[in-house]
């Protein structure tokens, strides 16, 4: 399984590495990018990963704004240290994200989820679902 | 007779309303007072700091221990400045600026090569007096409201000028996502300083 790491603390993005190895050291994380811009240009060249850990607020925007460029296939897990508003609408929508110091057990959980269960279990977001469910949420 | 009794009378009408003045207006003063160091109080309480530090801390444990317990230690440093210095309303530059390198420790570990502080104080200088924490407040705002990023950095210059004023520059880098603001830290800075002018006066 291959797992992309979006997260702008570099410290944080290590010990997510760290972590997701503990659980299976044959899961590759085959990049950890720092900013909006920085992804935006990933995600034009490399072929999609299966999981990836985006963290909501990056040091040039919020991650949301990636989906105003590029439309992700792959299914996302969120992560914050603290953001309501954010953490309530994917409470609501079904939406997996972890908070952040992020403990082993929940990563594991996610890591389960998104390695083993069938196609469309997983949750898609592109431009058009995002948008659609930030609107509704006003 | 009656003159006399009106005099009189007028008189203690003008004390009596001089008096009043005087009194609405220490009301005025302790007040503020007041509100300030609840203010200040509640920014030294502010659990956000504590927060983001021991978010740092817990990445630490994990994939630097050593850093870690370097980390702790500047903490506490952090704090029990705090702890000496909230009743205090002046403190010696100099150990002000003692704090302050514990507290850009924890920053650089958090943010590295995003941040770059300069402090560029001569120590004829440092003996000047200043307000606690207030320094770190700014920088803090500087933090909440640019982005910073390796290729562009936060760049906060600290230094005193030739008119003696303690500058706290940084080179502007709005968010794209701005942070809400109530302006109550720049305020409390501004109260504590103006507060200070009257007793001086």
């Amino acid at each position: 399984m291959k797992v992309l790491i979006i997260e702008d603390e570099q410290l944080a993005a290590r010990r997510l590495e760290k972590m997701i190895k503990e659980f299976d050291p044959d899961i590759e994380v085959i990049a950890r990018l720092e900013s909006v811009s920085e992804s935006i240009e990933w995600f034009k060249k490399s072929p999609e990963p299966d999981l990836i850990f985006l963290d909501i607020h990056l040091e040039d925007n919020v991650s949301f704004a990636i989906f105003n460029v590029i439309s992700i296939q792959s299914p996302i897990v969120f992560t914050t240290a603290t953001d309501e508003l954010s953490t309530r609408i994917f409470a609501l929508r079904n939406i997996d994200y972890l908070l952040k110091p992020i403990i082993q057990k929940d990563l594991n959980r996610m890591l389960i989820k998104y390695k083993d269960f069938p196609e469309e279990e997983k949750l898609q977001i592109n431009a058009e679902t995002f948008k659609d469910f930030i609107n509704r949420n006003k | 007779m009656e003159e006399i009794n009106h005099k009189l009378e007028e008189t203690i009408a003008d004390r009596t309303r001089e008096l009043t003045e005087a009194n609405t207006q220490l009301l005025k003063v302790q007040k503020e007072n007041l509100q300030s160091q609840f203010d200040v109080l509640k920014q030294q309480v502010n659990p956000h700091f504590l927060f983001n530090s021991l978010n740092v801390l817990t990445s630490l444990i994990r994939i630097e221990p050593e850093l870690a317990e370097k980390f702790t230690e500047h903490l506490s440093k952090v704090y029990r400045y705090v702890l000496e210095n909230k009743d205090n309303e002046l403190v010696k530059l100099s150990t002000e600026l003692d704090f302050l390198d514990a507290y850009l420790f924890l920053l650089n570990i958090r943010f590295m090569d995003k941040i770059r502080v300069n402090i560029n104080i001569s120590d004829q200088r440092k003996e000047a007096m200043v307000i606690p924490l207030a320094m770190q407040l700014l920088i803090e705002n500087a933090i909440k409201h640019n982005s910073m990023s390796k290729k562009s950095p936060l760049v906060i210059d600290i230094f005193v000028d030739e008119q003696c004023y303690l500058n706290i520059i940084n080179n502007l880098q709005e968010r794209e996502a701005h942070m809400t603001s109530t302006g109550v830290g720049l305020k409390n800075i501004q109260n504590r300083y103006l507060l200070l002018d009257q007793y001086i006066a």
